[in-house]
């Protein structure tokens, strides 16, 4: 990103937050909207607090795990289905469905069938597992037909033709498949905790917040989950670019 | 063993681009297609590729093994020209194999370069060094020397000769004086 471009999102970040702390100074009222000078000064505060580190530890980790499976099971599927069309007739049922079924329906459901503690994995997986499939599929289909002609006459095994043919096809709508279920991930595990209320959660921190009516803790701890949300997907998404590299490099 | 084509017809729709076309490629020899555009030269190549199956014919004799330089030239586009090479060869390639083959047609200093970042005859020569490092008994050529100049044109049909020796080369042209200079048998569609 050039220099200009950045400076001009610093920029916008800091209106952004000069509209928040003024129509928070407008209101009046904590109990509506914390001002983020409120919101920093309980930040600075909140990660002295016992037990900080390991609430977001539960969460990050079941909403990390989450991600992965959806990851893993998304590939495997869309594999099997740009192989075998009826595995992608079969599919299409269950895919719409999680797509349009809202998420806290999902979550209320999967409370009969599972503890609070790994429901947030389970949504996090069903949140992931549609989009990395429908655009691992894609990048799959849109593979180019001509160097797949070349691989058949030149007999180049299965693996190969996946290492040099396809994941460069795959290279775009794998990191913009990723970039979108990471966000979602975060945001439907988080709901899942909420709703299910685990103990040592993020998502019961939220949920305390809003039954004490404590906004600076509320506020504190949605920064908290962006930030770590954030941190992730760049975290990945560089390891991911990385890992492309490395083989476009071999 | 000779690769024979007995009355092998194609169509596309309601256009008929193969009739009863028969011909005869003799093993170990060079053998040029000649025709007009649209002809079926290309369809010919491609249905001893198997890419496209004939609407009836018989071709005898075509090995399991193919060799092949397409119209297009059909590099694995972020890799180098190293990994493209290996693609095909697999463990049985080595660096110093490849330099050797690349230096021959004054591409040395290229093993290392990403396939997108070199020139159009570049990557036509990479496309045929390819085809001829991979180990079949016949190797198929569409128009094989298309842009080339003619030092570079000179030298590579030289190379092909040299590394297609004692195994069938069919190749397309349009060209008269490439088939005059590389091919034993010329056959007019």
């Amino acid at each position: 990103m050039q220099k200009s471009e950045k400076l001009k999102k610093i920029l916008a970040i800091a209106a952004a937050l000069a509209v928040w702390q003024a129509a928070a100074m407008l209101l009046d009222q904590d109990i509506l909207l914390v001002s983020p000078l409120k919101v920093v000064s309980r930040l600075s505060t909140i990660w002295k607090e016992p037990g900080f580190l390991s609430t977001i530890g539960f969460t990050l980790w079941r909403i990390i795990a989450g991600f992965f499976l959806g990851f893993v099971v998304g590939c495997l599927l869309a594999v099997l289905a740009s192989k075998i069309r009826i595995i992608e007739i079969l599919l299409w049922p269950y895919m719409v469905t999680i797509k349009s079924v809202p998420v806290a329906s999902f979550i209320i459901i999967c409370l009969f069938f599972l503890s609070s503690s790994t429901l947030s994995v389970f949504i996090s997986f069903l949140m992931v597992l549609p989009i990395l499939y429908q655009n691992v599929l894609q990048g799959l289909k849109s593979a180019d037909p001509e160097l797949l002609e070349m691989a058949q006459v030149f007999c180049i095994p299965w693996t190969r033709r996946f290492l040099y043919i396809l994941l460069p096809r795959l290279k775009p709508f794998l990191l913009s498949a990723c970039s979108v279920a990471l966000g979602l991930s975060w945001k439907a595990g988080v709901a899942a905790e909420v709703i299910g209320i685990p103990d040592g959660s993020i998502g019961e921190m939220l949920y305390q917040s809003k039954i004490y009516l404590d906004m600076d803790d509320l506020f504190a701890w949605t920064v908290i989950i962006v930030l770590t949300s954030v941190a992730f997907e760049k975290l990945f998404i560089f390891v991911l670019k990385k890992a492309f590299a490395w083989l476009e490099k071999r | 063993m000779d690769i024979q084509i007995i009355n092998l017809n194609k169509s596309f729709g309601e256009k008929q681009v193969l009739h009863q076309f028969s011909a005869c490629f003799p093993h170990g020899h060079s053998s040029c297609v000649m025709g007009q555009s649209g002809c079926g030269k290309t369809t010919l190549l491609h249905i001893l590729l198997g890419l496209e199956h004939a609407d009836s014919g018989e071709i005898i004799g075509l090995p399991k093994r193919i060799s092949a330089v397409f119209q297009e030239d059909r590099l694995c586009p972020p890799f180098s020209v190293y990994a493209n090479l290996q693609l095909i060869t697999g463990k049985r390639g080595s660096r110093e194999m490849f330099r050797a083959h690349l230096s021959a047609l004054g591409l040395d200093e290229c093993l290392d370069l990403p396939v997108n970042e070199l020139s159009g005859g570049m990557r036509r020569r990479i496309a045929i060094v390819r085809a001829m490092l991979y180990d079949a008994p016949l190797i198929l050529l569409d128009e094989p020397f298309k842009g080339l100049d003619e030092t570079t044109k000179h030298k590579t049909m030289d190379y092909v000769q040299t590394y297609a020796a004692n195994r069938t080369l069919v190749f397309v042209t349009h060209d008269p004086t490439e088939a005059e200079y590389l091919a034993q048998h010329i056959i007019c569609m």
